[in-house]
């Protein structure tokens, strides 16, 4: 996998994940 | 501008911290692309918007959870930046050592366990909330990397052979710099000149190991035993210097490094010359070989 397709997927899943979590997670539970 | 002796303070911290034996002299100022983590940053700032709407809505628990999480948003941020210069360094570096704890990985950690516990706060199950944690881990191997884990010596694998050759030339490198202080401290230019000298001649034959490690076993007498015993000889001179001292102690002391100097530069020729002598066996065997091919 060429290294570009890999940071590129990784960023996807890393900032999906954090964003997910920072708009659904602790702030709408109050 | 940050001053030369700063810089050198801040270097020297960096070098422990990091277990970096040498890094490529022109390449020892590292700069770190400024936008590296930011967007963590920003993510960190809603867990802190977060805060303070919990705190204004009397929820204490809230307000105390989303603190721990923007806490651990910045832990993880300064950490990828410290692993990351600490890395350009490792990389740019002939040989390195790795860094002694895996600040990138320590970052992942934090951000991951952040990320589910936010995630298990709001509606989410365990489980999802995992694996968001676990995509967390993931993406971060895939887009930062984590910390290199081994040592490192260009042309080298075997790891005790890069082990053993790093240790002399970190030993070397720190004792050359301490002779270089010493001289500073010396009130005879004549005799701080000396050491200098010596002390750049013994810099020459680290710098022809650092590019030639096989080299290792012809320079190993002079980079253990004679920088050492010169190094304690430079420390008592700059210590007598302070004092009042006779003139036949810096006589002698001088005639000791001009000798030391004649005999550095014979052993630095002989370095080279056995290169040159290398190239010619190879040039007639090869010689000999396309002859016999005819």
């Amino acid at each position: 996998m060429p290294s570009w397709i890999r940071k590129f997927v990784g960023f996807l899943l890393l900032y999906f994940a954090l964003i997910i979590a920072a708009s659904e997670g602790v702030g709408s539970a109050f | 501008m940050p001053s030369k002796e700063n810089y050198q303070k801040n270097y020297k911290k960096l070098y422990k911290s990091a277990s970096v034996y040498k890094v490529d002299k022109d390449k020892q100022k590292i700069k770190l692309p400024m936008l590296i983590g930011t967007p963590i940053l920003l993510i960190a700032l809603k867990y802190l918007i977060i805060a303070f709407v919990a705190l204004g809505k009397g929820e204490s628990f809230y307000f105390l959870s989303s603190g721990v999480i923007f806490a651990l948003f910045i832990v993880s941020f300064m950490l990828l930046r410290h692993g990351e210069s600490l890395e350009i360094i490792y990389n740019k570096s002939k040989y390195a050592k790795h860094s002694k704890y895996p600040y990138k990985t320590m970052g992942a950690i934090a951000l991951s366990m952040a990320t589910t516990y936010s995630a298990y706060l709001g509606s989410y199950s365990w489980f999802s909330s995992l694996m968001l944690g676990v995509s967390v881990l993931v993406g971060w191997y895939m887009y930062y990397g984590f910390d290199p884990r081994v040592d490192k010596i260009d042309g080298y694998d075997n790891d005790k052979s890069a082990q053993r050759i790093m240790t002399l030339l970190v030993k070397a490198n720190e004792d050359i710099e301490d002779i270089k202080d010493y001289a500073k401290s010396m009130n005879s230019t004549s005799t701080a000149k000396l050491t200098r000298e010596m002390a750049e001649e013994f810099e020459k034959i680290v710098q022809h190991i650092e590019n030639e490690p096989d080299d290792y076993d012809k320079a190993r007498k002079y980079l253990v035993s004679y920088l050492g015993e010169l190094k304690d000889m430079s420390e008592t001179f700059a210590k007598l210097d302070a004092k009042d001292k006779t003139n036949s102690v810096v006589l002698a002391f001088e005639d000791t490094l001009t000798q030391s100097i004649k005999k550095l530069k014979a052993q630095y020729d002989k370095l080279l010359d056995d290169d040159i002598l290398n190239l010619d066996i190879k040039l007639s065997v090869m010689k000999r070989r396309l002859k016999d091919e005819e």
